[in-house]
C-alpha cells in the first residue's frame, strides 16, 4: 500500500488516540473510563458493521 | 495543473477548517461543494476527502489549548455513544430506502432551529453552564434521541453532526454557545473518523484532494480556534444560523433539481 494511504490512515486513527489520552487523564474517574471504552467499543461496531455493509 | 490544484485545495482547506473550528461543525457542507463544484472532484472522492478533513478539524480543536478548555469531554462522550450508533442506523436504512420526504423535512427544521438561535429569547435569557448529574432527565432523554438522530442524519443524508449538535447544546441544554461549538468540535472527530475509515477500506480516498484539503482544514482550524476568543458568541450564533439556512437552501435546491429537473 501506498504511503499516502498510510497517512491518510493515521489521520484517521487520530480521533482515538485523543479519546485515549483523555481517558488517561480521567482515569482515577471510573465511570469517565468506562464511558471512553463504551465510545471505543461503539466505534469498533460501527466500523465493523460498515465493513460488512460495503462488503 | 496539479501543483496549482493542491494550492488551490488547500486554501480552500483553510478557509473550510476556520468556520468549521468556529462554528463546531465539519466543514463538509463547504467542502463538498468546493471540490465538486469549483475543482470537478467526483462527489465519493469529494465526499470522502471532506470526512477525513473533519477528523483533522477536530484534532486541531482539541489539541488547541483556549478552545480545549471550553470542551465539555464527558458530554462529547455520551453523545458520541448516542451519534455513533445512529450512524449505523442511518447508514442502514439509507441503503434500503429514498430519504427525499425526510430530506424536506430536515430542511425546514433546520430553517426553523436558524430561527430560533438569533431570535429574542422571552424571559429569563440566563444562558448557564450545567453538569451532566444536575440535568433533568427529559433532557437527558431528550440529548440522546438528538444525538441518535444526528448519527442517523449524518449516515442517512450524508451531512455531518454539527449543525443537530451545537443547537442542541444551546437550545436544549442551555449550554454556552462557545462551550456548544467546541463540545461538538470534539464529538465530530469521533463521528466522521466511521465514515471516512469506510471510504478508505473502499479505496476510495485520492491523496488529491484528501491530503491538501486535510491539511488545509488542520491549519484553518488552528486558526479558527485562535479567532473563536476574539469573536463575540452572538456573531457565532448569527453565523451558524446562516449556515443553517445555506444547508437547508442547498438540500431544498437539491431536491427541487431531483424532482423537476429529470
Amino acid at each position: 500500500m501506498a504511503v499516502e494511504q498510510w497517512l491518510i490512515l493515521v489521520v484517521i486513527a487520530t480521533p482515538l488516540l485523543i479519546l485515549a489520552r483523555d481517558a488517561y487523564n480521567r482515569r482515577h474517574r471510573a465511570r469517565e473510563v468506562l464511558l471512553a471504552l463504551g465510545v471505543l467499543v461503539a466505534v469498533l461496531i460501527n466500523l465493523a458493521v460498515s465493513l460488512r455493509l460495503s462488503g | 495543473m496539479q501543483a496549482s490544484l493542491i494550492v488551490a485545495l488547500f486554501a480552500g482547506g483553510i478557509a473550510a477548517g476556520i468556520v468549521a473550528a468556529l462554528l463546531g461543525v465539519g466543514g463538509g457542507i463547504l467542502m463538498v461543494p468546493l471540490m465538486t463544484l469549483v475543482f470537478g472532484v467526483p462527489i465519493h472522492n469529494a465526499l470522502g476527502a471532506s470526512l477525513v478533513a473533519a477528523v483533522a478539524t477536530s484534532d486541531a480543536a482539541a489539541l488547541w489549548p483556549g478552545k480545549r478548555r471550553l470542551m465539555e469531554v464527558g458530554l462529547a462522550w455520551r453523545l458520541a455513544l448516542a451519534t455513533t450508533f445512529g450512524g449505523t442506523i442511518g447508514a442502514t436504512v439509507a441503503l434500503a430506502s429514498k430519504p427525499e420526504v425526510l430530506q424536506l423535512l430536515f430542511a425546514l427544521a433546520l430553517l426553523y432551529t436558524a430561527y430560533q438561535l438569533v431570535a429574542p429569547r422571552r424571559g429569563t435569557e440566563v444562558v448557564r453552564d450545567v453538569e451532566w448529574a444536575s440535568i433533568g432527565r427529559l433532557r437527558k432523554v431528550a440529548m440522546w434521541l438528538i444525538g441518535l438522530f444526528a448519527g442517523a442524519s449524518s449516515g442517512l443524508l450524508g451531512i455531518g453532526g454539527g449543525i443537530i449538535i451545537v443547537p442542541a447544546l444551546y437550545l436544549v441544554l442551555h449550554k454556552p454557545f462557545k462551550t456548544a461549538t467546541a463540545t461538538s468540535n470534539l464529538l465530530v472527530g469521533i463521528t466522521a473518523l466511521t465514515g471516512a475509515f469506510t471510504y478508505w477500506s473502499r479505496g476510495a480516498l485520492l491523496p488529491v484532494p484528501t491530503l491538501p484539503i486535510t491539511a488545509g482544514a488542520f491549519v484553518g482550524a488552528v486558526i479558527g480556534s485562535i479567532l473563536d476568543r476574539r469573536i463575540s458568541s452572538a456573531v457565532l450564533r448569527w453565523g451558524m444560523a446562516g449556515l443553517l439556512a445555506y444547508s437547508a437552501v442547498q438540500m431544498g435546491s437539491g431536491l427541487v433539481r431531483q424532482w423537476f429537473g429529470g
